[in-house]
Parts: structure tokens; sequence; C-alpha cells
């Protein structure tokens, strides 16, 4: 099978890479645009109809080229919307469907295989769960199951499946050492970011317009714990500050903003004072697309590599340099307290007391004979949180639409509302009362996955309050906890409960069942931790841990012998698989003479032996070679010949003589040969 | 190439024109006490090769025409009761002769094709437990159909096996075809003269044993079958009996060139005819099969590097 056309009907080899495209087309649902995933089950019935002769001839040359010109075409015209990344995906699959049509010769079964290899590389990029490593591997699997049946089409498929497998075992140890060893660079380009935006938290919220919060049960992040967990009301993972407020949102301030890029640029870095002691936690957080990330106040990253990484912003934010398109793990250590001094006083109080002049009639007449009564600002929240507890309020995931004046709907009219209305209303009121306020959105709480590990999921989002109330600094204000105090001391699932509506907010339903369905659910979370803890969670400092738990203190020498050893190790292994080719290079001088003539004809008259034997070999060669060369050859030749072939064999003298004649053979062969320009071939 | 051989192969080629090639495998399968199975379709001058054969050795001929109701008595022999003298006596079957013709072998039921294929490997009959002694040399050619065409009853691979080669002569070239139309070759005045007796036939069989064959030779040998048991690719792998085949079709071919060692050139000349028909399936239509056994050589190196 070395050139031609390959047969069509009946070739599994190609069948089984039209069904890999297709699977793995499927399987990349999220990035796909569903014209290319059309395009790409087009092509596996086709190729299906081939296979089972249905249908004779392949479509022409001509039309897969205008459907090509068209694909392309069209790609570039979405590739406005889609961005870089997405398009070339799209291309790709687009590109293979059409291959897939065309695949006749050899040549484009190999692209394939390798453009095969590359999407399966792409699929990693949008998910990274266990359950997908696996589903990966299988494709992997299979697709060398098609290149196998592609070089060995007699083959029995078990046979092909326990060829494939002893060589993946082959490859194990190789694979694992390299894992451990290589060491992890950080990307060397950003990824282009794909704007298939993730749910979770928002830059803009904007309560009054929310009439049904949809929340779900994915995963937002896991915290594992060395040493004590605080207790879940104290649980506040900071995401987002939100200060600017125009009377309807809460949105990240503009100047804030501006603050931080100028202090990013001049390398301007806050550290935050600190108290022991703390509590020290790996997170390890789910793609969500956005740069932010979620820590216990105050936090500060726990080691070097990740104070590169990390930004500790002006507001308490602990900001990525890059968002995060794939799981991420990294280390913080929080230093518990009860305020969080502010950095810059004049100038935080000034950003958070700005109010929309207008509207809310209501709310501005009751704050102001609130502020009469409670001149001192600690009695004056205090007041504030007494007006939440004292009156029906009620916690609800569907409120009604409040969209003209917020507050004085939510406050007086209608009185049901999530932690967003609650927090929104609150800072609302307090930054009327002149006292400097914002809202703070993160996640609250979080289950207890294992005894140090903590898992946040969406439904925890939460949103709160913090005040200057003293100079001091930002103090935690939580209304929520005032209306539903469950909401935090059991979590959202209480408090539903409890209101009945439960029922509406099916994210729970997996949660609820017992019995297999929830042993399964466990076992797969289990799973993805470990998962995401040990293998993608895997980066340079756990791999300095590794090695230190294993050699002991770090030296340079240690470094360089752990390096040698490795490197020993992975050519040990591959020297298994070499070894039996190596052993059968002991040849004796007569070949080796030979075979050396032979080198020295090839390369200069460009043909090739091609495994014929000598003999054959010399008639070929005699019409090249000049006639001084031509007789040293032949006489080369020969003595191979008498030496391996012949009765009755040489004696030793016989032999010695033999040898030394062949060897000036050759010198002379050296001298006598002609090098012909333009057909060498080493 | 010895003498007398090539004056057998210049004798036979004025009949059979321009298949060298296939004439001197023949003549090799001859003396190396080999059975020979050619392969092609009706017309191609099987007969002629085999007639042609029989008179250069001296050899008495027979043919068998194998249809579907040939039975094995029809082939072997049968007892006839003599009513003078009150007894049977066994007549002997058209297979009690030199060199034999099964023609079209693969018409015939499996039972008469067993039964032919067990007298080549056995050199003797039964009939009514009496054994019967072949004559010798004893020489069978068989021919056969394509296997594709209808109302054939295909040789099992096992079958298969006991022929040492399997040629085919294929269409003749233009310039042979020409010459054969212009008056060579008419089967009507087909004489031949005796070019070697069938005592020196006997002398040469014994003698093709003696040729020598280095340990280097014996392992290409045994490259060339591992590789045919371990790449996968081959339908059905080279038997032990196929390498022995191998290795006396090579000797033959040497003794022919008058050679007294065996060199791989030898093994390559005969690889083609010995182990094609091993290594093929039968069931696969052979016109969409490309040649098995030239793929399997072109992948050894007969230098043990």
């Amino acid at each position: 099978m070395t050139a031609g056309r390959l047969p069509i009907e009946g070739h599994t080899a190609s069948m089984s890479i039209a069904v890999f495209i297709c699977v793995l087309s499927l399987s990349l649902f999220d990035p796909l645009m569903i014209w290319v995933i059309m395009l790409s089950l087009c092509t596996l019935f086709v190729r299906i109809s081939l296979y089972l002769g249905w249908y004779q001839h392949a479509p022409s040359q001509r039309t897969i080229n205008l459907l090509a010109i068209l694909t392309s075409l069209a790609l570039t015209w979405f590739s406005f919307d889609l961005g870089l990344l997405l398009s070339m995906i799209n291309l790709l699959v687009a590109a293979c469907s059409l291959k897939l049509i065309t695949l006749s010769k050899r040549k484009d079964f190999l692209q394939l295989f390798a453009c095969g290899l590359f999407l399966i590389g792409c699929g990693f990029i949008y998910q990274q769960s266990i359950l997908s490593a696996l589903f990966y591997f299988a494709t992997l699997l299979f697709l060398l199951f098609a290149l196998l049946s592609f070089f060995t089409p007699q083959l029995a498929w078990q046979k092909r499946i326990k060829i494939i497998s002893f060589q993946l075992l082959q490859a194990l140890p190789i694979a694992i050492i390299l894992f451990l060893v290589m060491p992890h660079l950080s990307p060397l380009w950003k990824m282009p970011t794909s704007q298939t935006s993730k749910t979770g938290l928002a830059e803009k919220v904007t309560p009054g317009d929310i009439a049904n919060l949809t929340q779900s049960d994915e995963l937002v992040f896991h915290a594992t714990f060395d040493g004590k967990v605080p207790p879940r009301q104290d649980r506040y993972w900071r995401a987002l500050t939100l200060e600017a407020f125009d009377g309807r949102t809460w949105e990240i301030s503009p100047h804030r903003e501006r603050f931080r890029q100028r202090n990013q640029r001049f390398n301007n870095v806050f550290s935050p004072l600190t108290s022991t002691p703390s509590y020290d936690y790996q997170v390890i957080a789910e793609a969500s697309g956005r740069s932010w990330l979620y820590a216990i106040d105050i936090a500060v990253p726990a080691t070097r590599a990740d104070n590169e990484q990390i930004w500790v912003s002006r507001d308490y934010q602990l900001i990525a340099n890059q968002p995060l398109m794939s799981k991420r793990a990294y280390n913080v250590k929080s230093y518990p307290a009860a305020l969080l001094p502010s950095p810059d006083l004049a100038l935080e109080s000034q950003l958070n007391l700005m109010v929309p002049s207008q509207g809310n009639e209501k709310t501005r007449k009751w704050v102001t004979q609130l502020r009469q009564t409670h001149p001192d600002n600690h009695q004056f929240v205090a007041a504030v949180m007494h007006y939440f507890a004292q009156h029906p309020f009620v916690y609800t995931l569907s409120p009604p639409p409040m969209r003209q004046n917020f507050a004085d709907t939510f406050l007086f009219d209608k009185r049901a509302g999530f932690c967003s209305h609650y927090a929104s209303a609150m800072a609302y009121v307090l930054r009327l009362a002149g006292i400097p306020a914002r809202m703070v959105t993160g996640y609250q709480g979080g289950e207890r996955f294992k005894d140090q590990v903590i898992s946040v999921y969406q439904y925890d989002a939460h949103a709160w309050v913090e005040a200057i109330v003293s100079d001091a600094g930002w103090t935690r204000y939580d209304p929520t906890a005032v209306v539903a105090p469950s909401r935090l001391n059991a979590g959202l699932r209480e408090v539903l409960e409890t209101s009945g509506e439960l029922q509406q907010h099916n994210f729970f339903s997996g949660i609820g069942q017992a019995g297999v369905v929830k042993e399964i659910r466990l076992i797969v979370a289990h799973l993805n931790y470990f998962w995401g803890r040990w293998v993608l969670g895997f980066d340079h400092h756990q791999q300095v841990n590794l090695f230190t738990l294993l050699f002991g203190q770090l030296t340079p020498l240690k470094i360089t012998f752990l390096m040698l050893g490795c490197m020993l190790a992975i050519s040990g292994f591959l020297a298994l698989y070499f070894l039996p080719r190596w052993k059968r290079k002991s040849i004796d001088p007569v070949t080796q003479l030979y075979l050396r003539a032979v080198q020295i004809i090839s390369s200069a008259y460009g043909i090739a032996r091609h495994n014929q034997p000598p003999l054959t070999f010399l008639q070929e060669a005699a019409n090249l070679l000049p006639d001084e060369a031509k007789s040293h050859f032949y006489e080369i030749t020969h003595t191979f010949v008498a030496y391996h072939y012949q009765y009755p064999p040489l004696d030793d003298k016989a032999f010695n003589a033999a040898l030394s004649k062949m060897r000036k053979d050759l010198k002379a062969l050296q001298k006598k040969v002609v090098k012909v320009p333009g057909t060498n071939r080493d | 190439m010895n003498a007398r051989f090539h004056a057998v192969v210049k004798a036979l080629g004025q009949h059979i024109i321009g298949k060298q090639e296939q004439i001197k495998l023949a003549i090799t399968c001859l003396i190396a006490n080999g059975h020979l199975l050619i392969e092609d379709l009706p017309g191609m001058g099987k007969t002629t090769l085999s007639h042609g054969l029989a008179s250069a050795f001296g050899l008495n001929f027979s043919r068998i025409q194998f249809t579907s109701d040939l039975l094995p008595a029809d082939m072997l022999g049968v007892n006839i009761f003599d009513s003078q003298q009150h007894e049977f006596t066994f007549k002997p079957g058209p297979l009690f002769n030199q060199l034999v013709l099964a023609d079209e072998i693969n018409r015939a039921s499996p039972k008469t094709q067993s039964a032919l294929l067990e007298a080549m490997e056995e050199h003797q009959v039964s009939v009514d437990g009496t054994t019967y002694a072949l004559p010798r040399p004893f020489f069978v050619i068989g021919t056969q159909n394509p296997s594709y065409q209808s109302g054939t009853y295909p040789l099992p691979e096992s079958q298969l096996d006991r022929f040492l080669m399997r040629i085919s002569l294929g269409y003749p070239s233009w310039e042979a075809e020409t010459a054969m139309l212009q008056g060579g070759g008419n089967r009507q005045q087909f004489t031949m003269p005796e070019v070697i007796s069938t005592a020196d036939l006997l002398v040469y069989q014994q003698e093709v044993n003696q040729i020598h064959c280095s340990d280097n030779v014996i392992s290409y040998i045994l490259r060339l079958v591992t590789q045919s048991r371990e790449e996968g690719v081959y339908p059905n792998a080279l038997s032990p009996r196929a390498s022995k085949a191998l290795l006396q079709a090579a000797k033959a071919w040497a003794y022919l060139h008058a050679r007294e060692f065996v060199v791989p050139e030898d093994i390559q000349a005969v690889f083609v005819a010995v182990a094609e028909h091993r290594l093929r399936s039968e069931r696969d239509d052979p016109r969409e099969q490309k040649v098995l056994s030239e793929r399997l050589l072109e992948s050894v190196d007969p230098i043990a590097a």
C-alpha cells in the first residue's frame, strides 16, 4: 500500500477515521457552529454510503473545491463574530470533513490522522474534567486503531487492539516521567479569549431587573485547607467589589479600574496589613473566562509563583493576570479581620458616596428622618439592619420586577428579594446617609466536600455590603443574614425548603436524591476533585514539593542527578524497544565491507539496494559503474558470496586473504567511482 | 546453466514461445521431485507444456480431465472380476503413469481431489485394501481455472500446500504470438525428441539433495517465513512445510544453474512460485490482490545485517 488510490468500499480504516472525526466534532459542540457540525455529519453519511457500496464514486475534486471555497467564505463572514480561536477550530473541523469526502490516498489519511490528534488537543481547551479526559483518551485509542487498520488491513481487530494496548503500555512510563519532570512552563502565548461567556457572577448587578435568578449547580471552585477550616458563616469568598452606582446598577468603578491599571504599570504593589493567625488553602477554580479569583478576606497570594501571577487590588480583590480559560490552582493565605483598612480613606469615601440626585423620594425622606434620630454611624447602621429585621421581608429567588425607583419599591412595597436586593438597597441607604458604602459580590459558605475541602457551587453566589463606619476602614454588613439567617448557617437549600420554593429550582434535584445516583455523583465529584488537584493542578510548586518529599532538600547537585536519572530511565525504556534491533547490528567484517561498498555506490550513482541480494545488485550496478570500478565491485561481491554461501566454506587462511583483498578492492573502488552530480540520495 | 537442461529449455521453448521463466520453473519443480500447479485461463498452453515435459524427459504421460462427476475409481483404477481365472484383478487407472496431467483439477468434487492429493503425497494408492506403488518418478501437473470462475470447487489451503510450485503462464507477448501464428507450435505435429532419459532424471533428483545450503541462506529462509507469520498482512502464514519446499526448490534451481551451493538469488527466483499460493487466501478474488510474495520479498533483506 505504498502509492495509488485506496479502496473505497469496505475500507475499514477510512470508515473508522470518518466516525472518529464526526464523534469528535459532536463533542466540540460548544465551540463549533451548528452548520459545521452538520457538514461533518453529512460527510459521515457520504463515507457510510461509500463504505457500504450504495454509491460507488466519491464526489469529484472540483465539487469539493467549490464546497471548500464556499465554506471558507462563510467562515470568514462568521469569524468577525467568533474571534480567532473559535474560527480556527471551526476551520479545522470543516477542512477535516471535506478532506474525508475526498479521502483516497495514503497522504490524505495521514493528514487526517495528524489533524485528529490536533482536534483532541482542541477539545481539551474546553473540557478538562476527568470524564472528558477519559472520553478523549477513548477517541485517541480509536484514532490509533484507525491508523493501525490502515497499515494492516488483513489483521483481525482483536489483534490490532492487542498491539495498540501493548504499545501504549510501553509508552506509559515515559509519559509519567515526562509529566512529573518536565518543567511546567506558563503558556508561551496567551490563549485567545473564547467568546462563549460562562455563567456565574457578573460585573454588573441590577437587582431590580432580575425577576427570576437563574443559578446552577455548576462547580465554581474547590478550596483545600491546610489546618483549620473557617466556620460556615465566616466563609465570605470575595470575588468583585462594585463601587459605581447609578441608581439601578452596581458595577466596578471606572476610576478604580484606572487606578489599578496605573498601579500595575508602575508595579505599585499593595500589601494589606495582616496579622496572624491565617487560613492557608489552595483554590482550584473552574474555568470562568474572567480574571477575578475567589478568596476569603484579607487574602494574599501564598507563594512567589502565585505572587507573580495574581494582583492584589486596593479593594481587596485578587485578579489573575490571565482570564481563567481552564481550571487553575492558586495558593492563598487569608487573615481574618473585622476591619479592612482603607488604603486611601479620602478617595474611597468620595468614590463610595456617589448617588444619583434624583429618584426614590420615599427612601430619601426616610433616611433623612432616620439620620436625625441616629446621628452616630454605628447606630444608624444598626437601625437599618433593625428595619430589615422588623419588617416582613422575604427571601426569595423569584422576586417581582422592580424597575422604577427600586429602593422605594423594595423597602416599602414589595419587600421580597434575594441577596443582591438587600445589599443594593442597604448600600444605597447608607450612601444617602453619608456613610461610604459599596457592594461586594462573591460566594458565601460552600459545602464541606471532604474534611479539609470546601466546594463552592454557582448557587452559593452571594452579595453583601461594606461600609466605612469609622475611619479605621471597611466593615462587612450582610442584610441577608438578618432576613434569612438560615441562608448563612445552613445554605440556600435550607432557605428554599422553608419557603417552599425548592420545587422550582431543579438544580438541587441531583443532590437531594438518595441511593445509587447520589453515590455515583459523589464518586464522580471525588474523582474530578483528585483529577483537578493532582493532574491539572500539578504545577511548578507541586513539582518542587514532590521532589522535596522524595529527596529531601533540593540542591542543584540533586536536581542535576535527578534530571540525569530521569534521562537514563527514559533512555532505558527506549532501549528496551530498540535493543533487539541493535543486537542484530553485530555483523561480521565481510558484510561490513560489502555494505560499505554498496553505500559508496549508492551515494555516488543514486541507486539503492532495496533488499536485493548481492548478485542481483551487482548486475544493476554494473550498468552504471565505470570499467575499473566494476571489476573491483565484482571482486567484492564475489568474495562476499563465497564467504557467506559457498561450499566448501573458506578456511581461516583463505578468509584472511579474502578479507585483505576485499579491503584493497574497497579502497580502489572508493577512488574509481565518479560522483554523478544531482543523483546523490544521501 | 547446465547444458542438458539448457537443451530441454530450448526444445520446449520452440513450442511455448517466450515463456522461458515458466519452463525453467517447471523443470526445477520436476527435478526437485515436487508437483506443479498451473493456474491459468483456458488456452494458454498448459497442456502443451505438460506434453512437452513428458516427451523431453521420456516419461509415460496420461491426462485426466477432471469433471464434477469424476470418481476416485476412474482415476486410481478398479478390481475387475476375471471370469477365466475366477478372481479379481486390479486394472490400474490413468494415475499409474510417470507424468499425470490433472486437467482443471478444481472442477472435480472434493472427494476426487483429495484422492489425487493423497496419491501425490504418498506415492502409492490403496484400492480395496491393497496398496499399489505408483511409478517413479511420479510427477503431477495440476491445472486449474481461476477460482472466481463458476462451477469450481476451490482447493483448500491444506491441499494447495501439496503442490511445490504454482505458476501461471499468462498471455504471450506480441512477438511470441506472432511467431506462434506464423507456424510454430502446432499440437498435431507435436513431437519432441527425448533429451534427458528417465534414469538420468532420477539421478538428478538425488543430486539436488546434495546441493549445499549455507547457514546464511537458511537464516534468510527463516526470516522470510517469520516475517510472513509476524507482519499480519498475509492471510495464511508460511508453514514449516513451505520453508522445506522453499529450500528444496532453491536447491533445484541452483542445480539447474550448475551451482553447487544456494545463493539468495535462487530463493528469490523460486519464491513467488513456491510461496504465493500458500500465502494467498483463495476466497479473495486474485485479480484484485497484489502479489503478496513480492511484497514479502521486498520487506526482507537477504543480507543479515
